[in-house]
C-alpha cells in the first residue's frame, strides 16, 4: 500500500493511505510526497493524486472523490443476482454476478468512481435480467400448448 | 410484500406446478438441459405440502442458494455495522466461486 505524507501549515503529516486523502481535505496545492517522488510536489501534479481532483461547473478545482465513497463499498446486488439464477433467467443470470465482482474489485483497488459506476451497471443488469425473465413467461405457455 | 409472499406460497401450496399454467423454463425449452433453477417450483410445492425430502430431490440448489443469497443481502445491508464481515466476504473471489459453483451444478445435474 502506497504511503503518502502531506505538508501544510508548516507541519508535516502522515503517513496516510491514498484512500484516506479525500477525508483530509487536501487541495491541489497541498504539498505531498510519497516514495518514488524526487521531491515534495503539489497534489494536483503528482501522478498518483492528480486524478483525485476535477473542476466543477464554476471552474473551481474540487476533490473528485467524495469522502463517503471511500468508506462504504457500493452495493453489488449479490443477493438479487443469486436469486435470479434460480428463476430461469439463466444463463443470463450469471451476468449480474460478473458485474458485481467488478464493483468489489474496483472498490478494493481504490477506484471509487469506477466502483460506483459498476454498481449502477449491476443494478441495471439485475433489473433487465428480471424483466427479460418476465417477458419470457408468455412464450413458455405458447411453447407447451 | 408480506401479502405477495403469502399469496405466492398459497398458490404453490394448493396447485401442483407440474400443471400447464405455471411458467416453464425457457432455457430448458430451447436447449433441453436443466438450468440451475429447474425444479424450483416443484420443490416449493413439495416443501409447502410437507414433503421436504421430495423437495430436496427436485432442486437441492434452491435450499443452498436462497439462504446464501439472503446472507449476502444481510452482509451488504449491514456493512456499516459489520465492516469486518463485509470486508471478508464481499471480495472478487466470492463472486468467482459462486459463478464456478453455479456452472458446475448446471453441468453436474445434466450429466449425472
Amino acid at each position: 500500500m502506497q504511503k503518502v505524507w502531506i505538508h501544510r501549515d508548516g507541519v508535516q503529516q502522515g503517513p496516510f493511505s491514498l484512500a484516506e486523502l479525500p477525508s483530509l481535505g487536501i487541495t491541489p496545492d497541498t504539498m505531498i510526497w510519497y516514495e518514488g517522488l524526487a521531491s515534495w510536489i503539489q497534489a494536483g501534479k503528482a501522478p498518483l493524486t492528480a486524478a483525485m481532483f476535477t473542476a466543477d461547473e464554476a471552474g473551481n478545482v474540487v476533490a473528485r472523490v467524495k469522502v463517503e465513497d471511500t468508506q462504504k463499498c457500493p452495493p453489488t446486488y449479490l443477493m438479487w443476482s443469486i436469486l435470479l439464477t434460480i428463476c430461469c433467467c439463466n444463463p443470463v443470470g450469471i451476468i449480474p454476478i460478473i458485474l458485481g465482482s467488478s464493483v468489489s474489485s474496483k472498490f478494493r483497488s481504490m477506484d471509487f468512481e469506477g466502483a460506483r459506476k459498476a454498481s449502477e451497471q449491476t443494478e441495471w443488469a439485475v433489473i433487465i435480467t428480471f424483466v427479460l425473465g418476465l417477458m419470457m413467461l408468455p412464450f413458455s405457455w405458447i411453447i407447451y400448448l | 410484500m408480506a401479502i405477495a409472499i403469502i399469496a405466492v406460497a398459497a398458490v404453490y401450496a394448493f396447485f401442483d406446478p407440474a400443471g400447464s399454467l405455471f411458467p416453464r423454463c425457457m432455457f430448458k425449452a430451447v436447449t433441453g438441459w436443466d438450468c440451475p433453477g429447474c425444479g424450483s417450483q416443484r420443490a416449493l410445492h413439495a416443501l409447502l405440502t410437507g414433503h421436504p425430502a421430495e423437495a430436496w430431490h427436485y432442486n437441492p440448489y434452491l435450499f443452498i442458494a436462497v439462504p446464501v443469497a439472503l446472507f449476502f443481502g444481510f452482509v451488504e445491508a449491514y456493512q456499516a455495522r459489520f465492516p469486518a464481515l463485509h470486508r471478508a466476504l464481499i471480495r472478487p473471489a466470492t463472486f468467482y466461486i459462486l459463478i464456478i459453483l453455479t456452472v458446475l451444478w448446471t453441468i453436474a445435474r445434466n450429466l449425472l
